[in-house]
């Protein structure tokens, strides 16, 4: 059994207690600071709830369902990745906010320093430059921009990053665990501190076209857009991808990705469903008079492989790397039979996490990124 | 309406709905209550973070930079000051020898009544003192000379010159020094035409030299030659204490000194000079050496590219070429040495005993005179000036003295004549003639 800072162990167990069971098997279950999981979401929740409390009475125990799971070991469906923490070189403090809408900057304020506080009375290193923030939110919630901004606003110099929970593309039932039980329409906020060295990242892959489509008719609230360049939204989209409208789905949403410029920058807007009436769902934020640009990919697996080498060169050998990997990645990889080749980049820089329906980083929310933080030896 | 028309109706209906609805957004402005711009907002301080990061980066590599160059300075500095300290240690020590030195033997006569001192005695000690006294103002040359090498940038000025007259010259410098040691100091040049410069060149010859003269107790010095296919090269060989290979290199830094190379003189700057001159002249310094039977230092110099002009004429000191010079000491071996160090710088010499045999258009036709303060018969260099020089003259008169006593020195500096202390300096005294009768001459 490993004793290591850090330990991962998944596994595809359908039975919840046999699933746990069999990754305690391979996680040493004491002394730890925090237990963190990836769950696919067709686990039965109480059962899984209940394992957990099992295996795990005396941890903190945290997690979100997801669009798969991704571990040192591969890329997996309908699994449960863990990740467990010891309290020798972490702490972690958490809070879980059901009413994400409702999130002013006073009472963001008031939970982000409840958290601060409680990691400086066990923090394991200085405070400052030692701890970082993660969020684990409802993935179907449409609150992440407003919410992120005053979480953002309050966390002050401590870095930000997460995921937005999946269902393996169901789009019904994206949740978080926390304390026990799974919640909906909830955030789940962490402040993480660590003797490690660790950076935060976010990057794409995605390179701008030409094509330009204008947000004509939308539902901002519910970030559906009816009308693109004035004419039907999925009729102009398939128009500029140069495919039939019909052969609109989450394969091509993720091999014909739409960007907005702001500033020098691109960020993904991604389409998450078309809609009977020709208008389009979109994972994150969207209003009339925005203008999308087209995009395409360029080399997942070259650009992901320099750029945790680059990682490496800079913080060391990798004990984790946490990874919220958006789902569209997943899917282009799976189309191109990249699995292989990205699996053992999972495997050379201890890659664990879950496939997102959205990014969180430095107070955004992103599209179509792998965001993450890297996690070096110990300071 | 044809189909074009309906066409065109639908084309501009649609490009209508683009305008207004990047109309709205762009009269919307900012509103933070709105998601997208929510994100926006965000994304845009993420920007900004990162360029302020960028920039606080590029600053902070910058000031490591400067923080890089500080230490540095600071290194050399603390050198420098290393070296400074080295040196006032080194001044403090050596000049302290001969001070106490000074002070005991000033001690010793002052305590001693007239009856217990003989005359020979008193010698003795003034003498002990004198040596003393070259031995503090050697130090102060060498420091000189290392302070200057070390605050200028040395710039060599290249001449054509004979080999022989150059080291011809030295050599008789050289065996003025060696014999007061009892040291046999022999010559072997060639004429032949070398490039460089040669004031470094004379100084580091004169250097090496001394250097032979200073560590040799018995034997002999030889300046001697070997044609090389790059030049001439100049040997100085001693019959010395030798030097132990490990210290070859050593020799040459500064305040430096072998325990089997001191006799309680100089600061070890001298072939730290040598090797800073020899640098300055494109050339190094060799030096091969047996423990127990001698050094060999030796340079090569660059045989001559083109004719001189005139074979000697970049040599120093060349006032005194057909300078007609009267010496006038009583002690015959000081006058003979003097007569031919003076005559070896191109100088014609006579020279008398008394100074009253010499007639007087030898008087009138002298440059410069130089004479001994004690002469015979309790007559002194003033009264030979008074009686047979100032009548006929008024050359500049160069009196030496052994005698150091203060109120001698206060009589001769209200003569206005130059004094020069026993026992002369070569370099010394060709210096001080040089000045007076280009003064002279003006």
């Amino acid at each position: 059994m490993s004793t290591a800072n850090i330990q991962t162990a998944s596994s595809s167990h359908a039975d919840p207690n046999l699933a746990v069971a069999d990754i305690a098997q391979q996680i040493a279950v004491n002394d730890l600071a925090l237990v963190l999981f990836f769950c696919s979401s067709e686990y039965p929740q109480q059962d899984l709830a209940a394992a957990l409390a099992k295996y795990y009475p005396h941890t903190p125990v945290v997690g979100c369902t997801s669009a798969g799971e991704l571990s040192p070991d591969g890329y997996h469906h309908h699994s449960i990745t863990l990740i467990a923490f010891n309290d020798h070189n972490f702490t972690c403090a958490s809070a879980l906010v059901t009413d994400m809408a409702n999130l002013t900057l006073a009472s963001g304020q008031q939970l982000i320093d409840d958290l601060v506080h409680q990691i400086d009375q066990s923090c394991v290193a200085p405070v400052k430059e030692n701890t970082f923030a993660l969020t684990l939110l409802d993935g179907l919630s449409i609150q992440e921009e407003a919410f992120l901004k005053v979480l953002n606003a309050s966390l002050g110099n401590i870095p930000l990053l997460g995921g937005s929970a999946g269902d393996d593309l169901h789009f019904q039932n994206t949740q978080v665990f926390y304390q026990g039980q799974f919640h909906s329409s909830a955030a789940l906020i962490l402040l993480i501190n660590t003797r490690h060295q660790f950076h935060c990242f976010s990057q794409h892959h995605l390179l701008p076209m030409d094509d330009k489509l204008v947000v004509t008719h939308a539902d901002a609230k519910r970030r559906r857009v009816y009308e693109l360049n004035g004419l039907p939204a999925s009729t102009e989209y398939a128009r500029v991808c140069g495919i039939p409208e019909s052969q609109l789905h989450n394969l091509n949403f993720a091999i014909y990705p739409l960007v907005v410029k702001v500033g020098q920058n691109i960020y993904a807007r991604s389409v998450q469903k078309v809609h009977s009436d020709h208008s389009l769902s979109f994972y994150s934020a969207i209003e009339i008079g925005v203008v999308l640009t087209t995009a395409k990919t360029q080399d997942i697996v070259q650009q992901t492989q320099s750029w945790l080498a680059e990682l490496q060169h800079h913080y060391g050998q990798p004990q984790l790397v946490l990874a919220f990997d958006c789902i569209f990645r997943l899917l282009e990889i799976d189309h191109q039979q990249w699995q292989p080749a990205m699996a053992s980049i999972l495997n050379q820089y201890q890659v664990a996490g879950f496939s997102t329906y959205g990014e969180q980083y430095q107070g955004s929310h992103l599209n179509h990124t792998l965001t993450g933080v890297y996690l070096g030896p110990v300071r | 309406m044809s189909n074009d028309d309906t066409d065109l109706a639908a084309e501009n209906q649609r490009l209508k709905k683009i305008n207004a609805a990047l109309i709205s957004r762009v009269e919307a402005g900012h509103n933070e209550s709105q998601a997208y711009d929510s994100f926006a907002h965000s994304v845009y301080l993420a920007d900004q973070v990162r360029e302020r990061t960028a920039a606080l980066n590029t600053a902070l590599s910058q000031l490591q930079q400067t923080n890089h160059e500080l230490i540095l300075a600071q290194q050399s500095a603390e050198q420098a000051n290393q070296s400074k300290s080295k040196l006032m240690a080194a001044i403090g020590h050596d000049l302290m020898q001969p001070i106490c030195a000074t002070r005991l033997i000033a001690g010793a006569l002052k305590e001693a009544d007239s009856h217990s001192l003989s005359e020979p005695n008193i010698q003795k000690k003034l003498r002990a003192i004198d040596t003393a006294m070259v031995d503090m103002e050697d130090l102060l040359d060498s420091l000189l000379h290392f302070a200057k090498l070390e605050s200028n940038n040395i710039e060599a000025t290249v001449t054509i010159f004979d080999a022989a007259s150059l080291l011809e010259q030295l050599a008789i410098e050289s065996q003025y020094l060696a014999q007061e040691k009892g040291l046999d100091c022999r010559i072997h040049i060639p004429h032949c035409q070398l490039e460089g410069d040669i004031r470094l060149l004379t100084r580091v010859l004169r250097n090496l030299i001394s250097n032979a003269i200073k560590f040799t107790d018995q034997g002999s010095i030889l300046i001697g030659c070997r044609p090389r296919r790059d030049g001439l090269e100049i040997q100085i060989w001693d019959t010395g204490c030798g030097i132990e290979d490990q210290d070859l290199e050593a020799i040459f830094d500064e305040f430096t000194q072998l325990p089997n190379r001191t006799n309680g003189q100089g600061l070890g700057l001298g072939l730290a000079n040598v090797k800073k001159l020899c640098r300055a002249m494109g050339t190094a310094i060799k030096v091969r050496s047996q423990v127990g039977k001698g050094s060999c230092f030796s340079l090569t110099v660059p045989y001559a590219t083109r004719p001189a002009k005139t074979a000697t004429s970049d040599l120093p000191y060349q006032h005194l070429k057909q300078c007609q010079i009267v010496v006038i000491d009583n002690d015959t071996s000081v006058r003979n040495a003097l007569t031919d160090l003076i005559s070896s710088w191109g100088a014609k010499v006579r020279s008398s005993a008394t100074g009253l045999d010499l007639k007087p258009e030898i008087i009138q036709q002298a440059d410069a005179f130089v004479l001994d303060y004690h002469l015979d018969k309790n007559t002194t260099g003033l009264d030979i000036f008074t009686r047979v020089i100032s009548p006929n003259s008024h050359s500049p008169v160069l009196m030496i003295t052994a005698n150091r006593d203060e109120e001698l020195a206060n009589q001769l500096a209200a003569s206005q004549h130059q004094l020069l202390y026993k026992p002369i300096r070569p370099a010394k005294l060709r210096s001080t003639l040089t000045s007076l009768v280009a003064h002279q001459a003006r």
